[in-house]
């Protein structure tokens, strides 16, 4: 009786044993994720302070804050975002741009289809709140992030501080 | 036999748990990754290994399997399978072992959930939950063995306390156990910040979410237990600050702190020593909660045994406190604030003050617990520190606590100006005020007043805030109110939720205010037929009626109640005294509860002469006490809004991370 209870108990603990033991003996070591901590810190760092400019606003929204109040802490807060914004983009470009480039695509695939349609006759649907721009003003730009509409010269969005690519901006 | 490997499992749980720390730390420091791996095998396999050991005493327990000394004391045949099974958590070593259970689940969820992110961080991670594991397997192989066997098979079991046979039993415990345990998680996430020194980063928002998990059972948990003290001690009472009670409370306290104060390093980057503070003090009270209860160093109802377990958690505790000192001064640089404090007038300095209140209140509970014990070791006497010391003290500092809750989200971040202070604060305040009118109609003590008052004031701050928010959305947006609200906490579910949870704490607030103050009470001998009035209420005695279950005899009184002046008949209550089989003398009671939003009819039978010719009483009317449950659910409800998982965000996350060849260490 005592053998067996024996013989069960080992085979369990060498089972346990063994796959804790087996990583380190291995031929082929297993993947480790690689993190740029820089990245990771700047890219954390900039949502906390992109959250820090909606719970802001949110305030002011709610009437916790007073408009002097609101306006200087929101310029402090997104020249904080933008500057971490270009720091990003000096490590990896490609990340601060992803949105863009996929607004890029979605707009060319747009462009795509009303080429065809116009091409076949019909009226492409234009939203109401466009169609006076359309009619007699250059395309507006509007911020890939935001929505807000932007200035022909600016670089930035004023309202949350996206840069602005130029292919990238939507038209209307 | 089978018991025998359940022994020889834990050890070698307990010499993997060692493997494993040792794996993860210098896996961690020199970012080895078969180390690493290792280490994470190692948390999967002592989970494996403590489930297999937990199913063999379940096993044990539902066999009745005598010869085993833990299933000897903890169970009788006569048991109902369902307190069998609950018998594990029963006593001492049980429970241990419960712990160690519920620890490896937690354990592996939470290495399972992280497996692709903080790589940085989780060989720590790993290690501090390990560290925790093999604490608890020490324990039971040395000193606490639930599988200690005597060499024959006695005939029957000592049968469970009757005090624990109930459907409490179940289910007290276990939210309790799992709150507690589940601290070490965000624990162990501080514990490996700090020594990889990452303190900044993702790993904040993750603290909040595995802190809300094991927070709101704990709150169950202690809410359950004030319950199961209500309806089954009957002492008209739910909380006696009694110390082992104080000992669920006091991790709840530091925890309840440290997730607000989390919200400010969130969103400022100040309060980050202060952080650690807390999530260090409620780690060491749940081990120091742990060992009150389980050692028998305070007298308690609870105490179930004294035990030899006691030097081990003395020497865990002090390896704890010892480790975060040092840990906490070597990084105290990489803790530094990134603001200042703009203004008093701000949440953040309202924050602060939750803070400085809740420690506190923390203190004072454990000068008050410990005191007794330190009165004995240096004078020999034992100085009793009972309710009233705790009321007088907590009593004020939670009135505070308040006030602060009903304050603090109406002001701004950074600075309130003073036309916004008028703004959010004007109508809340004028609710106060009437309910201060109204009160004072109900009593003179301003206690009781001021209490109310706040209450009303949190109530129209959280309906403010919800109007306000439905307000601004469909501003922006073209929403029906509906629609609109439920986007609000949807986008916005840890603000929104957390008023929820506030609503349940002053629901909570309220029937302790009415139990506290508003009480009445009488104890009075009945004859068959003979009636007794007390507030607004006649109650009638009409006989005994008894009934026999599987281990034990149930004898109730009847009682019909009335109200006292149309004489209307409103229902009937039943208080019981039910005597077990096993243990004659520890007769347990059940209450004769009637319970109303307004008030609670409490009875206790107290004892009876010859057939039930007349029957002993104890009456109590209980304003607003079951606002107490009803403010448990609604904080469930709370926490549940909070922790919604929210609208995706970006996989910005994702992307910087890449994976590695074979042999390449991070940059």
């Amino acid at each position: 009786m005592l053998s067996i209870t024996l013989l069960f108990a080992l085979l369990i603990s060498l089972a346990a044993l063994a796959y804790v033991v087996l990583p380190l003996v291995r031929q082929q070591s297993p993947l480790l994720p690689v993190e740029d901590e820089r990245l990771t810190d700047l890219l954390s760092r900039k949502d906390t302070a992109l959250r820090a400019i909606k719970a802001l606003e949110f305030d002011h929204q709610m009437g916790k804050m007073s408009e002097e109040d609101f306006l200087r802490f929101n310029q402090r807060l997104r020249r904080q975002a933008i500057v971490l914004i270009q720091q990003i983009e000096k490590i990896r470009p490609e990340s601060a741009l992803l949105d863009e480039q996929v607004e890029a695509a979605i707009a060319r695939a747009r462009q795509q289809r009303n080429a065809s349609s116009l091409a076949t006759g019909e009226a492409t649907p234009v939203p109401p709140s466009l169609v006076g721009a359309t009619a007699a003003t250059p395309p507006a730009r509007f911020c890939t992030q935001c929505g807000t509409q932007l200035d022909a010269s600016h670089k930035f969005c004023s309202n949350c501080g996206t840069p602005v690519a130029g292919s990238a901006a939507v038209k209307a | 036999m089978i018991f025998n490997i359940g022994y020889l499992i834990l050890i070698t749980a307990m010499v993997l748990a060692s493997f494993g720390i040792i794996t993860g730390v210098l896996g961690g420091q020199q970012r080895n990754a078969r180390l690493i791996q290792s280490s994470f095998n190692a948390v999967l396999a002592v989970a494996g290994l403590v489930t297999i050991a937990s199913i063999i005493l379940w096993y044990g327990l539902l066999a009745d399997q005598f010869q085993v000394v833990y299933i000897w004391n903890s169970s009788e045949r006569a048991l109902p399978t369902f307190y069998k099974f609950t018998a594990m958590w029963g006593g001492q070593s049980g429970s241990l072992l419960f712990w160690s259970l519920i620890l490896s689940v937690y354990s592996t969820v939470a290495v399972l959930s992280f497996r692709k992110r903080h790589a940085l961080l989780m060989p720590y991670v790993y290690a501090t939950l390990l560290a925790t594991s093999l604490f608890f397997l020490v324990l039971m192989i040395f000193a606490a063995n639930p599988f200690r066997q005597v060499a024959f098979m006695p005939a029957d079991g000592q049968g469970l306390n009757p005090l624990l046979q109930n459907y409490w039993m179940v289910i007290h415990p276990v939210m309790l156990y799992l709150g507690y345990v589940g601290i070490a998680v965000p624990f162990a996430f501080a514990v490996a910040a700090l020594v990889s020194k990452r303190l900044d980063g993702e790993w904040l928002q993750t603290m909040r979410r595995w802190t809300l998990i094991p927070w709101v059972f704990l709150s169950a948990g202690i809410i359950m237990g004030s319950q199961w003290a209500y309806m089954e001690l009957g002492w008209g009472g739910y909380w006696a600050w009694d110390p082992v009670e104080n000992a669920s409370f006091l991790p709840w306290l530091t925890g309840t702190a440290f997730l607000h104060s989390l919200i400010i390093q969130e969103q400022r980057g100040i309060l980050k020593v202060w952080n650690m503070v807390l999530i260090w003090l409620t780690y060491f009270l749940v081990i120091l909660g742990t060992f009150t209860t389980r050692s028998g160093i305070l007298e308690s109802v609870h105490s179930f045994a004294r035990s030899d377990v006691g030097p081990f958690f003395l020497g865990f505790l002090l390896l704890i406190f010892l480790g975060f000192i040092w840990l906490l001064f070597d990084r105290l640089p990489l803790l530094r604030d990134e603001h200042q404090l703009d203004s008093y007038a701000s949440r953040e300095a309202a924050f602060l003050g939750n803070n400085w209140l809740f420690i506190g209140i923390t203190f004072a509970t454990l000068w008050g617990t410990f005191f007794p014990m330190f009165s004995e070791i240096l004078t020999g006497d034992r100085i009793a520190v009972a309710a009233p010391f705790f009321n007088k003290v907590n009593g004020p500092l939670f009135l505070a606590l308040l006030l602060l809750m009903g304050a603090g989200p109406l002001l701004g971040w950074r600075h309130t100006s003073l036309e916004a202070v008028r703004r959010q604060f004007t109508w809340p305040l004028l609710t106060g005020l009437v309910m201060v009118g109204v009160m004072l109609f109900f009593s003179r003590n301003v206690y009781p007043i001021i209490g109310m008052a706040a209450c009303a004031f949190i109530t129209a701050t959280i309906v403010q805030e919800y109007v306000r928010g439905v307000i601004a959305r469909r501003i922006h947006n073209e929403e029906s109110i509906p629609v609109a609200m439920g986007q609000l906490i949807r986008r916005n579910g840890r603000r929104y939720g957390g008023y929820i949870v506030h609503l349940g704490i002053v629901f909570i607030s309220i029937a302790v205010i009415g139990n506290e103050f508003f009480q009445q009470t009488t104890h009075v001998t009945l004859n068959r037929g003979e009636g007794v009035t007390l507030g607004g209420y006649e109650l009638v005695y009409t006989g005994l009626e008894s009934n026999r279950a599987a281990n034990r005899s149930e004898i109730g009184a009847r009682l019909l109640v009335f109200a006292a002046d149309s004489g209307r008949q409103l229902g009937s209550v039943l208080p019981q005294r039910n005597i077990y089989d096993k243990t004659p003398d520890m007769p347990t009671s059940e209450v004769g509860l009637r319970m109303t939003l307004a008030e609670d009819v409490y009875v206790v039978l107290n004892g009876w002469n010859g057939q039930g010719e007349s029957a002993t009483f104890s009456i109590f009317v209980n304003p607003l006490t079951i606002w107490m449950w009803i403010g448990g659910i609604v904080i469930v409800v709370g926490v549940l809004l909070a922790i919604w998982p929210h609208p995706s965000q970006r996989a910005q996350t994702v992307t910087q991370s890449a994976y590695a060849p074979a042999g390449a260490t991070v940059s």
